[in-house]
């Protein structure tokens, strides 16, 4: 979503790109593609088959962001069994009305572990940053376009 | 503050410095750094720091709770957990693994009455299958006796109880040079050095061109000069007898036989610089030494090479901490904290501990010191050769037929030093251990000197059925476990080496994997904090270096996912299944 800070700027990149799968189109599945841009940890095994549809369709895919790149927040239940995990969150945990740990069969399996795309699929670039600034989105994708490799400048990689 | 024994702690004898916590309980106050001694004296005791020891400590100190928690979680042999009445290490390190295999410790594992857990080099490579029980090295393994300890141990008989021969550490020295051979009277290589003049012992030190004998080689006359020209109103002599890296244990012997040699070496240091303390840091894998070690000091006092009045010796504790050998990390150990290593400059030499003026050495360095007022620079330049004058002391292990310690002159030939280990039949040697190199049999004419391959004293002969593989698999592991977690490309790229390089020898890795770790690896190397990040890659390089070609390669799939699917999911399938049953 901080790609949309690139506020005014998006009106010329419209007229470059054509938006795909996104949160912005509702379109459920990726058709071929140029650039795929993937944001958040492997969580569910959902999580990896859309990983590996956009593997499939994308010709570059770039991981967006500290939970693609390290697994961010929501790997700190990796030092958590998930027996203990689904309990305090479901049933145990503080103010909860109606325990019960959702089961239905339509919810997608967790994984044991919350995983970097990178160990399910090939990475071309990678945003660092929560959320990566504007500016890194928009050079990215205007190398691309130019066929020139990024630049992503100094301050453009540093977050303290 | 109550001082309770668990099971049959403490172990054979009482802890020497049962003083500390005795002025623990009458003065209810505990300067900063002496934290980490009555943490390390505390375990020693009772086996675990408990949570009124916390709380007592804490108002003793004047620091919270959670500062003190960050101080123990940071060394190994610190634990917060109540124990069981015995605990018993096992050194990781892969010549300790070899020494033990064949033997089967599942006895103990499954004995309810102790804890087995593992740890890096103990620094018993030498003394066959080995390891730490209640902090003392029980050497000599055989099926045999794990299976008396086991029934020992039910029966929580205490360690005095048991066969004292058990806890010998022979110490097997198989070539003597100048070094071990030459024997000083008390008191003698000081009053050589005061003849010369403080300028005289130093350009003696300086035309000796002595270098540090940890590891680094920085010449000693630089590093003294420089603390000398320090100005400080206070300035301290420390010895670095921290002797982590795997394969080592020289040190051992040194302090052990030794010793009033050290002693000696760090006098003419006090006497040059001025400085009135002088403290030797000690791994707490040899707390067995501390009281032979009290002992030879307070020899030396008799005997009026130490002086109360103008230089003493006192001995401080490790916790358990391969880093804490770096002597900034030593030093920031030494005044109670965390020992993560201080940027550097200012050095020691001008900001040393408790930020004074600090000459710190390693044991060896000190000898050689001795000797070299002793014996005089002729006898001392005669051995080694230009570059590396004098002799260097190795800790010979693995697949040779004499392991031990071997004193040679620098610039001995690996060969020569196979030859006299009886390990001619190596395929390789790790020469100053996991951030050392690896010398391949092809390479075995290269001189052992601070030119060509330098060490820190620790020699692993791997014989032609050992896979290197796994040795550096071992290595990479080893940093891993012992990175201080401070700076990331350490604390995240031993991970990763570690992680990886497990796939590698599962056969399991892609090109892209290679593509990382050879990223992670120089990274590492230019980017880490201090040179335990800068050396953590070398087994890694020097396994790629040996084995992988651009062919071997391209032969490698591109990408390979590190988890399976199915496999990842098949815990939560279970769960939804046991739930659905319900």
């Amino acid at each position: 979503m901080s790609l949309l800070d690139i506020d005014e700027r998006l009106l010329d990149l419209i007229e470059k790109v054509e938006f795909g799968r996104s949160p912005i189109n509702d379109i459920k599945v990726p058709g071929a593609c140029d650039i795929g841009l993937v944001e958040g940890g492997l969580c569910n095994e959902d999580n990896v088959r859309t990983l590996n549809e956009f593997r499939e369709n994308c010709s570059i895919l770039v991981a967006v962001g500290a939970c693609a790149i390290n697994g961010g927040v929501p790997a700190l239940r990796n030092e958590i069994d998930l027996k203990d995990c689904l309990e305090t969150s479901y049933l145990t945990g503080v103010g909860i009305v109606d325990a019960q740990i959702p089961n239905d069969s339509e919810l997608p399996l967790l994984l044991d572990k919350v995983h970097p795309i990178f160990d399910a699929v090939k990475i071309d670039y990678v945003l660092p940053g929560c959320p990566p600034p504007a500016e890194a989105f928009l050079e990215l994708v205007t190398a691309v376009i130019e066929g020139r490799e990024p630049n992503l400048g100094y301050q453009l990689r540093r977050f303290d | 503050m109550r001082v309770q024994r668990v099971g049959p702690y403490p172990i054979a004898k009482p802890p020497p410095a049962q003083r500390l916590i005795g002025s623990l309980l009458a003065n209810k106050r505990l300067p900063r750094h002496a934290l980490l001694q009555a943490l390390g004296m505390l375990q020693y005791h009772c086996g675990w720091i408990s949570p009124n020891h916390l709380s007592d400590l804490s108002r003793f100190a004047k620091l919270s709770i959670g500062e003190i928690k960050g101080i123990i979680e940071f060394y190994h042999f610190l634990s917060l957990q109540p124990p069981k009445p015995y605990c018993i290490y096992l050194s990781t390190n892969i010549i300790d693994r070899w020494q033990r295999a064949g033997l089967d410790l599942s006895l103990l594992e499954e004995n309810e009455n102790v804890d087995v857990k593992q740890t890096s080099c103990v620094g018993m490579c030498d003394q066959g299958g080995s390891l730490l029980i209640n902090g003392l090295p029980l050497t000599g393994l055989t099926q045999e006796r794990i299976e008396k300890i086991n029934d020992l141990i039910l029966r929580q008989e205490p360690l005095s109880q048991w066969p004292q021969d058990w806890f010998t550490v022979e110490e097997s020295i198989h070539v003597k040079g100048p070094l071990l051979t030459n024997s000083i009277q008390p008191g003698d290589a000081l009053n050589k050095a005061r003849k010369l003049g403080e300028a005289g012992f130093l350009k003696i030190l300086q035309a000796s061109n002595l270098r540090g004998r940890g590891g680094a080689g920085f010449p000693t006359h630089l590093k003294w000069k420089a603390c000398i020209d320090a100005r400080g109103d206070q300035k301290y002599i420390v010895c670095n007898a921290d002797e982590g890296e795997p394969g080592t244990f020289k040190d051992r012997l040194l302090l052990t036989s030794y010793l009033a040699k050290v002693v000696e070496g760090m006098c003419i240091a006090a006497w040059m610089t001025g400085a009135s303390r002088g403290f030797i840091y000690l791994r707490y894998e040899y707390i067995y030494l501390l009281e032979k070690i009290q002992a030879t000091l307070s020899a030396c006092r008799e005997q009026g090479v130490l002086d109360s009045a103008t230089f003493d010796i006192e001995v401080m504790l490790g916790a358990g901490a391969y880093i804490c050998g770096e002597e900034s990390a030593m030093l920031e150990s030494m005044e109670g904290k965390r020992g993560i290593p201080r940027i550097r400059p200012p050095f020691p030499v001008t900001h040393g501990l408790f930020d004074k003026p600090t000459i710190v050495n390693n044991v060896e360095t000190f000898c050689n010191i001795a000797y070299l007022a002793d014996d005089g620079l002729q006898a001392f330049i005669d051995n080694g050769n230009a570059g590396s004058r004098g002799s260097k002391i190795h800790s010979v292990a693995g697949d040779c037929e004499r392991s031990g310690i071997y004193e040679y002159p620098f610039g001995s030939t690996v060969k020569e030093m196979l030859h006299g280990c009886g390990g001619e039949q190596a395929q390789a040697v790790q020469v100053g251990g996991p951030s050392g190199k690896l010398v391949l049999r092809a390479d075995f004419d290269t001189p052992v000197d601070f030119d060509h391959v330098s060490s820190s004293g620790s020699f692993m002969v791997f014989g032609p059925g050992r896979d290197l593989k796994l040795v550096a698999q071992n290595f990479l592991h080893f940093f891993k476990d012992e990175s201080c977690g401070f700076c990331t490309p350490c604390r995240v790229g031993t991970q990763v080496l570690a992680q990886h390089f497990d796939r590698v020898c599962e056969g399991l890795e892609s090109q892209h994997e290679w593509e990382l770790m050879n990223d992670i690896a120089s990274l590492m190397g230019q980017a880490s904090h201090c040179g335990l990040g800068h050396t953590a890659a070398n087994p890694f390089i020097d396994w790629r270096d040996n084995n992988v070609t651009a062919d071997s390669l391209s032969a490698k799939p591109e990408f390979i996912p590190v988890f399976d699917l199915a496999k990842a999911t098949a815990y939560s399938r279970s769960l939804r299944e046991e739930n659905h049953d319900n």
